[in-house]
Parts: structure tokens; sequence; C-alpha cells
């Protein structure tokens, strides 16, 4: 991979291939796709569906692997890390918010704020943890399960946890769209939080508002990377996105 | 990290709930059997005399010996249910799992994880189950008192050990279930977490297809063995092939299960909702093989034992008809043995007694000379009438060289057991100790009721007189029977020799009968737990599955049926691999008994087969409607649309 490139970047992916089944069957989910995500800004990932972009997530997490090409986090080349450091990593360096929460429904919100620090052998104070449900506005939720708690309070545990763990770079995927606008909002708003205090997000999404709160939106179609925006409205992200599914 | 166990444990509460049942139960009756054997290996002997003494530890042997029976089969049984449980249970968590490994836990962690569950599982199942042996025993003592087992004097001991192996066996069998389980749910990825729909575990794993293939080759060789032992080890046979068959066919029954789903489905399959049966069939094979495999092992079991015994009975007749060549058997005493052989139209009498003697007979092992003291199976006879209506040659000698100093011996390769020409015994009746040789040997027989032969003339007249005798009788023809049979019956009880034959065995059909129940009722109550825990275990695990199927326009009581449906269709096919591996089972028999009496003797218990066939079946589908019914309660949407 090219350092030259790779070096401001936290997160990055080098003609990035990957095929899903073969032969006639075969899907290119990924096709030599190159992007460099800078530290402490918000990227986030758009384009039609089957364009590739959870599948582009996924991989530059370390949760799939590259047919070809190369992946580098946090300055680390991990395009065929193991699994024992891969685990590390997750433990460390990423955290996670998806539309389905990833919450552990027989803990309590706390305990899963707690979870990720304590299966890295940490011993998280219980201030730490109120902290960062605080931060979410869920001060009052720690011994709520998620069953008892809304979508948008279930999400919102889920970043808190992504908080705790102070990740250097945050995976979402469509993080807000099980939530209603006002719960997405509050969404929006601390991811900006996290970013302003120095973490990285990458966030594969459909909804041109959500993209427009990054600092810049890709776009993905087929696979390939198409399009980018820098600080450009929902107006005309929509407007690029209109033109791909065209 | 034990928190999250205990989360853990809380969350799945009904998977776990039957897995600690399994624990509980197995450990329960593993304790109580060897309890009541260990009670059985201290017979009170004091004041006894020699025979009274023998008679008294004959019985508790007996009780010892099917108990220890018993304890072996429910440890199987235990290691079987017990890991098949764990290991289901493991596998319906793949997401939690999944979802662990997202937010950093190590493959070691997760493995960690599962086996704090399994020790906490297995620690409190062994707790619960060895609770629960005084009541298990009780059950036990209670089923062979029924059956008459219990001899007079039988104390019920209190010994510690059986209550530390059972429990020891309870967390061992615990642990070990979950180690391939947990192995196994170490490698599921992260990703898993994330995308949506399980996505599961290739079911038939190198590791199932070796254990399978492994306990199907035992199974065969164990037929083979049969073909040329025979059918004195037709119980063992029964069980082991039961046994290793019901493991061959459930580790195998993921490969197996979508054919049999298929096929089973196609009538159902027109239809919308059997559509869908057919396809949760084959898409949930772990699940049907979870939920197949204790109705396996109950069907293989239940068949393969009550066969083997009938079986033996069965062939003990055959056998019996083979080696007599009488037309009566008259039931009396000694001293009137001489007045029946002389009546009118009798063509030739031998009456056989059986006065209270012992015989010190030394026995020609693999490792030298062991000599044993018998009580029983003999009988004194008159050789030449004895000759007369028994058909059987000697292996080696002859029955005319039977004096007062000669005896015959029936061989007994099975044992291990050989004797030769000249070999020398004792005698002793009363006080009087003779020294004989052994002049014939018969040829192995399944009866255990002649295995020594000696002549009249080594028994004092007195003794003979009063002892209990058979005289059997041959009338000079087929017209004098009648007559002979009237004139015999001032003397004792008449009976034609087929009757004879037949009321034997049916006794020993009873005392088979009786066996039976002692062998099979409580782990086969414990099978049918079994059964009803891996339906319970299936079913909770389908909450959200079942609220997508409402949502898509299914009513509730559709989903009841397809799961219903369903679960029948799984416990069919389970019927049909423990009747196949019940089939081995008879083959088997079947082989053995040819070589133990000539002809292939199948007993088949239609009448159990079809209520446990029924019964199995009745339980997988009334239990997975009831628990479909349960988690439909809550209104679809709201299971739908929660997130985990």
């Amino acid at each position: 991979m090219n350092t030259e490139t790779a070096s401001g970047a936290v997160s990055a992916m080098a003609e990035g291939t990957k095929t899903y089944g073969s032969g006639e069957t075969a899907l290119r989910a990924l096709d030599a796709v190159s992007i460099a995500v800078p530290r402490s800004s918000w990227t986030a990932v758009m384009g039609p569906s089957g364009s590739g972009k959870s599948t582009l997530l996924h991989c530059l997490a370390g949760l799939e692997r590259l047919d070809a090409g190369r992946v580098a986090l946090d300055g680390r080349d991990i395009t065929a890390a193991s699994d024992a450091e891969l685990t590390r990593l997750r433990r460390t360096a990423i955290g996670f918010a998806f539309q389905n929460f990833n919450l552990v429904t027989s803990l309590t919100a706390a305990q899963n704020v707690a979870l990720p620090l304590r299966l890295s052998g940490a011993r998280p104070a219980r201030g730490e943890v109120r902290a960062a449900l605080d931060a979410v506005g869920l001060g009052d939720r720690l011994r709520h399960r998620p069953g008892q708690l809304s979508g948008g309070q279930q999400q919102r545990v889920a970043l808190a946890r992504a908080i705790a763990t102070r990740p250097k770079v945050l995976f979402a995927d469509e993080p807000t769209g099980a939530l209603d606008t006002s719960s997405a909002q509050a969404v929006f708003a601390l991811l900006r939080s996290m970013v302003e205090a120095g973490q990285t997000v990458v966030m594969v999404t459909h909804d041109p508002v959500a993209a427009a709160c990054a600092d810049s939106v890709l776009f993905l179609r087929d696979g390939r990377l198409v399009d980018r925006l820098d600080g450009a409205g929902a107006a005309t992200v929509a407007a690029v996105l209109t033109g791909l599914e065209s | 990290m034990s928190a999250l166990t205990l989360a853990g444990l809380r969350e799945r509460w009904p998977l776990l709930l039957g897995a600690l049942l399994s624990v509980a139960a197995g450990t329960a009756l593993l304790a109580s059997a060897m309890t009541v054997a260990d009670s059985a290996t201290r017979p009170g002997l004091a004041g006894l005399d020699q025979r009274q003494a023998f008679a008294v530890r004959d019985a508790f042997d007996a009780v010892a010996a099917i108990m220890i029976i018993s304890a072996m089969l429910t440890g199987l049984l235990t290691v079987f249910i017990v890991a098949t449980t764990f290991a289901f249970a493991v596998a319906e968590r793949r997401r939690d799992i999944a979802l662990l490994r997202l937010l950093g836990a190590g493959r070691g962690q997760v493995r960690l994880v599962l086996l704090g569950e399994a020790l906490a599982l297995g620690t409190a199942g062994s707790a619960i189950g060895l609770a629960l042996t005084g009541p298990a025993v009780s059950a036990q003592m209670w089923l062979l008192r029924r059956a008459d087992f219990v001899p007079g004097g039988f104390e019920l001991g209190r010994p510690s050990w059986p209550l530390w192996t059972a429990g020891g066996v309870g967390v061992a069998v615990a642990l070990l279930g979950v180690l391939a389980a947990s192995r196994r749910a170490s490698l599921v990825p992260p990703l898993e977490a994330v995308r949506g729909g399980g996505a599961r575990d290739r079911t038939m794993t190198a590791g199932r297809w070796t254990v399978g293939v492994l306990m199907l080759l035992a199974t065969a060789a164990q037929i083979a063995a049969a073909a040329r032992v025979g059918l004195v080890v037709a119980l063992a046979l029964g069980m082991g092939v039961a046994l290793t068959g019901a493991i061959a066919a459930s580790r195998l029954a993921p490969a197996v299960m979508p054919l049999a789903a298929r096929a089973l489905g196609a009538p159902l399959r027109p239809t919308a909702l059997g559509s869908l049966v057919d396809a949760n069939g084959r898409e949930g094979v772990q699940r049907s093989a979870a939920t197949a495999a204790p109705v396996i092992v109950l069907v293989a079991l239940v068949v393969s034992v009550t066969s083997a015994l009938a079986a033996t009975a069965t062939a003990t007749a055959v056998e019996a008809r083979d080696r007599i060549d009488a037309d009566l058997v008259v039931t009396t005493t000694g001293a009137e043995a001489a007045v029946v052989a002389a009546l009118p139209g009798v063509a030739a009498a031998s009456p056989e007694s059986t006065p209270d003697l012992f015989i010190d007979l030394p026995q020609r092992t693999g490792g030298g000379i062991e000599t044993e003291r018998r009580f029983d199976g003999y009988a004194v006879v008159d050789p030449a009438g004895y000759a007369a209506l028994h058909p059987v040659a000697p292996v080696a000698g002859s029955l005319a060289d039977l004096d007062r100093d000669h005896i015959a011996v029936m061989e007994r390769p099975t044992d291990g057991i050989g004797f030769e020409l000249g070999d020398p015994a004792t005698v002793t009746v009363g006080a009087q100790t003779v020294p004989v040789r052994i002049a014939a040997i018969l040829p192995e027989q399944l009866s255990t009721g002649q295995q020594i032969l000696l002549h009249r003339d080594l028994v004092p007249d007195d003794l003979l007189d009063t002892a209990p005798t058979d005289v059997l009788v041959e009338a000079r023809s087929h017209d004098d029977v009648a007559a002979v049979r009237a004139a015999a019956e001032p003397y004792g009880d008449t009976a034609a020799v087929e009757e004879w034959i037949t009321a034997r065995t049916e006794a020993a059909q009873r005392t088979n009968d009786a066996t039976l129940e002692v062998l099979l009722a409580l782990s086969g109550l414990y099978t049918v737990m079994a059964v009803a825990n891996a339906v319970v275990i299936a079913g909770t695990g389908r909450r959200r599955e079942h609220a997508v199927a409402r949502l898509s326009g299914l009513t509730r009581r559709q989903v009841v049926a397809a799961t219903a449906l369903e679960a029948a269709v799984t416990a069919v096919t389970g019927l049909v691999l423990g009747l196949a591996v019940a089939a081995c089972a008879v083959l088997g028999i079947a082989l053995a008994a040819r070589r133990s009496v000539g002809s292939a003797v199948v007993e088949i218990p239609w009448t159990l087969l079809t209520a446990t066939a029924a019964g199995s079946l009745g339980l997988a589908v009334a239990v997975s409607a009831l628990v479909a019914a349960l988690v439909t309660r809550t209104d679809p949407i709201t299971v739908a649309a929660a997130r985990e």
C-alpha cells in the first residue's frame, strides 16, 4: 500500500476487491476500491442497494477479508491479520454501531456499556460507565435491559458503549435506520461530538440527511467508488444518489 | 466474565433448564443404581448353611448385576443426552456468541464463557440430582420389589461413593458435552452478529462423520460377533447395538435428515402450510437432528432390548423342542419316578431330579483352572433314559460312561470356560464328598437348567425319593399318550411336552418382562424427558421466526399447526432411524439364534413398539405445539421489531 496516502489516514483500503460466490452467480461486491479516511473525520458511504457499501465497511473493520488489495487500520496493515490481532483491535481501536443495535439482551444498559472493557480485562469504574450513558442522555437507565428501552434509546446505549471504549474508529451501518427523526438527530449530534473529540466515524447510510451531517460522502455503485462530495448539503447528496440509482 | 455467564443463564432459561434437568436426572439415576448395587454386594449370611447362603448370595448377585447393567445404561444415556442437549444449547446461541466476538471477546474467552456455563450447570444439575437420589432409589427399589427381585434380608445402605461418582460424572459430562461445541462456537465469525438472519454451522462436521462412521462400524462388528458367539450374549448385544447404533444414527442424522424430510414432506408440499413445514425441516437440520436424537435412542433401546430377551426365551423353547424327544412330562418326586416309568404304554422314561447337593467343578479358563461350587444347574438322571429322550450327541465322551464316579458337563465356550474328559470334580451330598471325573461333554445350550448331569447312583435313595423330579415320558405309540397321561395323573402334574415347554417359556418371559421393567422404566422415562427437552429448546428459539411468519400472513393457529407438523415429520424421521437401529439389533439376534439353535429367531415386540412410536410422536407434537402457542402469545410486531 502507498504509505504516502495512508499516513494521514486512520482507516484505508487500497485496490480492495471482494467477490461473493463463483461462476454464473458470482457477485463483485468491491472492485478495486481505494479510500483513505482521515483521522478525526466523519465519512459517509452511500450507494444504491447492492452497491457494496456494507462490504466496504466490513472489510475496513476487519470483519471480512478482501480477495485482493490491502486494508490498514490505525497505521497497521490488517489485510491478513490473525484472529487474535483482530480481536485485540476490536477491543481497543474499533467500535461498532449497527442498525440492529447489537446489544446483549440479557445484560443491563450499564453492563452492555462495560462489556467491551471487561472483555479486554479492564475493570471499568462505575463513574466511567455512568458518564458514557450520561453523555447519550441515558444516565437514568443504567439498570434497564434492552427490551425495556425504545429503539432510539437502544442505539444510544450502543453509542455509549462506543464512547466508553474510546475507539479510534467507529464503524456504523445505518445507525439511524430504525429510528424516528428526533432520535436520529440525537444520534447525529452524538457522532459529531465524538468526531470533535478526535474519534473517526465511518458510516454507511442511504439517508441523504444523515450523509449531509458527515464531512465527506463517498458514493459506490456496483462495487466501484464513483463519486465523492465534501461538505455537501442533503439536497446535493440526494441528487447524486438519484443519479446513481437511475 | 462470570457475570456474563450468569446473565447468559438467566436469558436462556428454557434452554438451560433443559440442560440442567438432563444432568440432574442422569446423576440421580446413576447414583441410585450404584447405591442399590452397592447394597447388594453385602448379603447378610450369618446363621445360614452353605446352600441357603448360596441362594441368598445368588439373589443379591442378581440385584447387583441388574443394577450394574442399569448404571452402565444410565451412564451412557446421560453422556448421550447431556452432550446432545449442551451441544444444541450452544448451537442455538450463535448470534449471542458472534456479538461477544464483535465486542472484542477472544476465542478463548468465548470458550471460557461456555465452559463456565457448563460448569455452573453441571454442578447445579449434579447437586439437584444428588438431592433427588433418595426418591430415585425408592423408585428403583419399588420396581425391583415389583419384579420380585429383592431377596429377604436386603438392606439398603447409604454408601457415599455412588454420590461422589455420580456427581463427578454429572459435572464431567456437562463439561465434555460443551467441549467440542465450544470449540465450534469460538470459530463463529463476529460478522454474523452484523448480518441479519442466522447463518448456521455446517452441521455435518468432520468430527460428526468420524464418530458416526466409527459407531456404525462398532454396530456392524457387534452383529458379526453375535453371529459367531450365539444368543448367550443377546441382552448385551441388544443394549450394545441400540447404543452404538443410536449414536451412529444421531451423529449421521443431519446427513440423512434432509432426504428423510423431503420424502416425508412430499405429500405436504402442495399446500402452502406444507411447503413451509417442508422448507423449515430442511433449513433447521441441526434443530431436527437434536430433536430426533433422543427419539432414536428411545426406540432403538426399547425395541432392541425387548426383542433380545424375547428372542432368548423363544430360542430356549426351540432348543428344548430340539433336545427333548418325549410326549409327556410328569412333575413329581423321585419316589414316584419309577412307578411312572413302569406304567403300561410307556416306551421310555427319563427321571430328572434336583436333590440338594453341590458340586465343585474345576473349569479351565484362559488364566488356568478355577474351581466353581455349583448349587444349581445340575440334574440327577438315569443315563439310558436320558439318552433315549434327549437326542443330543455329546461333543466328547459318551453318556453311557456315566456312573457313580463319572459325570457329564455342558461346554461353555461363550463364558470362556472349557472342560476336558477326565477332569476331576467332587460331588457333596449331605456330609459325604465323592470324587468324580468328567466322562462326557455336551454341547452348549441356552437353558441354564442342566449344565451338569449326575448318575442317580451318586445320590442315596432316600434323598432322591424326596427330590423334585421331572419325568420325561415317551409313549409306545401316539395312541397311548392319552392313556399314559391318565395313568400318570395320580403321581404328579402331567403335561404334554409342548405345554410344559410353553409354560417354561412363559415363566422365562415373565422374568424377562420384570427385568425389562427394572432396566427400561427409569431410563425410558429419562429419554422421554430428553425428547420433551429437545422440543422445548428447539421451540423457544423460534419466537422471532414465528413472529415473522405471522407478519407474512399466517394466523397464530397456522403457525402452531405448521410447527406441530414439522415436529411430527422430525419425530417420524427419528422413529425410522431408531427402527433401523432396532432392525440391526434384531438382525444380530437372529444371526446369534441361528448360531445357537439352528434357526433364526425374530421376536418383534409390536405392542411396545407401537406404544413407543405413538408415544414419542404424540409427545413431540404436543410439546412443540404447546411451546409454539406459548411463544406466539405476544403481538408479532413487538417481537419482530425487538432488536438483539
